[in-house]
């Protein structure tokens, strides 16, 4: 099987739970619990995948090592991914939001090829929030960049789109 | 200049002069990403020493939220 893109199904849940928290601007303060004050978020990480792997929306449901990237260069769990303050918008009818910053590795080489990346919630039991999948591609002592799409209805990586 | 290079049967990432090395440059764009790529190869014997990768997403994944409606008896 190859690996599928998409939010994860069970993400989409944890929305309605109040789970994850991307990035707190000066939004609304009369909420509990704690942390949905000013400036408070949880920490996303990126991490690779194997072309050989079968992740998917509907099954993954947090990080995991299985199929993961191995080799020179690359941390098992991957990189943080930056949400900047006020990174979460509304745009025409949807809610948005994308990472702030490039992913970057370098003196990375990877020779297997890999073409899937996880975006997972560190700060809550690396729940899983979305897959990407890009060509396959190996790296050989040198460098990946994952550059964010913009941040706006019909491109944003996250996007909830009302009807 | 000089390359960051993993040479057949190292274990390290050394660094070789650049014109050591045969410099090849491509890339291709589709609905979802832009790729760009730059080797390096031996010029003794093309053997690849060097490989980095940018792609840009160009966009995500959208989920369609729906309301439901209320039924009557």
């Amino acid at each position: 099987m190859a690996n599928t893109a998409g939010l994860c199904t069970s993400f989409l849940k944890e929305l309605l739970q109040g789970v994850h928290a991307f990035c707190q601007d000066s939004g609304p303060t009369n909420v509990t619990p704690a942390r949905a004050s000013a400036g408070q978020s949880d920490t996303f990480k990126g991490a690779l995948y194997l072309a050989s792997g079968s992740l998917s929306p509907g099954s993954t449901t947090a990080y995991g090592t299985t199929s993961e990237v191995s080799g020179t260069g690359y941390t098992a769990g991957g990189a943080t991914v930056t949400y900047a303050a006020g990174q979460a918008i509304t745009s025409s009818r949807s809610g948005c939001v994308t990472p702030s910053a490039s992913l970057q590795w370098t003196g990375l080489t990877l020779s297997t090829a890999f073409d899937t990346l996880l975006i997972y919630n560190s700060s809550q039991g690396n729940r899983a929030v979305s897959l990407h999948n890009f060509g396959s591609q190996t790296i050989t002592a040198g460098t990946l960049t994952l550059t964010m799409p913009t941040n706006a209805a019909g491109t944003a990586l996250c996007e909830l789109a009302g009807q | 200049m000089l390359i960051d290079v993993q040479l057949p049967g190292a274990d390290q990432i050394t660094q070789m002069d650049e014109k050591f090395l045969l410099k090849l440059e491509g890339g291709f764009e589709d609905a979802t990403q832009i790729v760009k790529w730059v080797q390096y190869h031996l010029i003794t014997d093309g053997v690849l020493v060097h490989r980095s990768v940018a792609i840009t997403l160009k966009d995500g994944h959208p989920a369609i939220a729906l309301e439901g409606i209320f039924q009557g008896e």
